[in-house]
């Protein structure tokens, strides 16, 4: 029997590549005889798994907002693919993000938004440690009363950082500590929007919206990257937004995205708008883009307002989608367009919601086991195709350096 | 405040989730068992104590710390 056993274990072994890697030849093709990824991609939880630390922990990838944590000492504790994560404001007012677990016994530190007056301390044993990370108290590790222990090198023991940046009050996270900086990893965007690196505010309570949505994080990414979806999902566009009015924004990996010609201010009843931010070249006055940035944000840049989406895997087939409203004032700064505001965020929330059923059923469409991963436009498909081969490039990668 | 009273107060503290009057109460016990030369019973409490404070960035952290390092209990 333990012979029997022996094999059978290692035919399991032996099969195991086979049986999880996808084949990602047919994506990696250009766009004109490429397939989309595989179904798996869309449905495995070994491939969900396969992306989340070589896709989304390997490059920035965004886990909330700095307004989430407003004041010093404000804490988020966020769940993301997993990964236990706390974003802290701390006593600089700056954001830092760090692995949620203790370093003693690897309890989870924060389990609700709040704001740590003095130490996070752990729920269990109560090592203390400060909002910068720092282990501040180890209480009767060396024995009752006894805080100190020769073994226990508080220097070395801190909370775990986990590398972070704040762009456009995005925080981006890099998990694997391995990507590039983040000015650099972004730098297609961040020199394609340099016209609009100023300072953006939240636009408070009821400039946020979440859709709890039935598929895979990537089909949310996709359908934002084309306008090609525009005439038929979203139809109310076509009175001023036509089809021919929008365009591929060049593609630059991890960046790809669309734009329009016809960008129309959001009114009031009384054709009140918001205030530009300020010093905008010309082409902003009637122009918007609309980027992802790969693998999981989704930006809006228009003169008035803006928008980012975070794509918040929750599993191989569901996703939240959390969008938040970004204005050129200060909350409070001008009651006078609360309704304003408010009528915005209905206005954006209806546009998005209509994607859903798409999105949702491209899902359901990846069950079809004769799929083969989808045949692409070679004129309007480019920027989804772009998006495809990235994730494939990064998948191939990390296969051939574990291979 | 005799000790059954002091050990109540705790108890209630704790129920409460209230880290300053925890941090005041232990340190309470504490320096009575310190007062009595009882060092380590009274350093188990100055700990409990510093911990509340710490974490609540009450003003009688530094103290407290300062107390532990006088014994040798922190650093």
């Amino acid at each position: 029997m333990p012979d029997d056993q022996t094999v059978t274990d290692q035919t399991l072994t032996d099969q195991m590549p086979a049986q999880t890697l996808t084949d990602l030849g047919p994506v990696l093709q250009p766009v004109e005889t490429a397939r989309g990824l595989p179904n798996a991609h869309y449905t495995s939880q070994t491939v969900y798994e396969e992306e989340r630390d070589a896709v989304v922990f390997a490059n920035w990838a965004g886990i909330g907002f700095g307004f989430d944590v407003p004041n010093p000492g404000d804490v988020m504790p966020v769940d993301f693919m997993g990964m236990p994560m706390l974003i802290v404001r701390d006593n600089d007012g700056e954001v830092g993000v760090f692995q949620n677990t203790c370093r003693h016994r690897g309890m989870v530190l924060v389990e609700k938004k709040g704001n740590i007056r003095g130490t996070i301390r752990c729920p269990y044993h109560s090592w203390c440690y400060g909002l910068k990370g720092e282990l501040r108290s180890t209480p009767h590790v060396g024995g009752p009363g006894q805080n100190l222990h020769d073994n226990i090198k508080r220097g070395e023991l801190g909370l775990y950082p986990i590398r972070s940046h704040v762009y456009r009050d995005v925080v981006f996270v890099n998990v694997s500590g391995s990507a590039d900086p983040f000015e650099v990893y972004a730098a297609p965007l961040l020199e394609r929007m340099k016209d609009h690196d100023k300072p953006v505010y939240h636009g408070g309570e009821g400039s946020g919206f979440s859709f709890d949505v039935a598929c895979n994080w990537k089909l949310a990414a996709e359908n934002y990257l084309e306008s090609y979806h525009l005439p038929w999902i979203h139809p109310g566009l076509n009175s001023y937004s036509r089809l021919e009015d929008h365009y591929h924004v060049p593609g630059a990996a991890p960046m790809a995205g669309q734009g329009t010609l016809v960008y129309q201010q959001t009114k009031g009843e009384a054709g009140e708008v918001f205030p530009d931010f300020g010093g905008l070249p010309e082409k902003w006055d009637n122009g918007a883009e609309y980027p992802v940035l790969f693998p999981n944000v989704l930006f809006a840049y228009q003169r008035d307002h803006a928008f980012a989406m975070l794509l918040l895997p929750q599993g191989p087939q569901e996703t939240i989608e959390r969008t938040e409203i970004f204005y050129a004032f200060p909350e409070g700064a001008r009651p006078d367009l609360d309704d304003l505001k408010a009528q915005n965020a209905v206005q954006w929330k209806g546009v998005l919601e209509e994607d859903l059923f798409v999105v949702e059923g491209m899902q359901k469409g990846r069950h079809g086991v004769h799929f083969d991963g989808g045949k692409f436009s070679p004129v309007m498909d480019n920027p989804t195709h772009d998006f495809h081969r990235w994730v494939a490039e990064r998948l191939a990668t990390a296969r051939a350096k574990s291979a | 405040m005799d000790r059954a009273a002091l050990d109540a107060a705790i108890l209630s503290a704790h129920a409460k989730d209230d880290g300053a009057a925890l941090a005041g109460l232990y340190a309470k016990a504490g320096r009575a068992h310190l007062a009595a030369g009882e060092i380590d019973a009274g350093c188990f409490f100055l700990t409990q104590a510093y911990i509340f404070a710490l974490e609540a960035g009450h003003d009688d952290a530094p103290a407290l710390r300062a107390l532990l390092k006088q014994h040798g209990r922190e650093d």
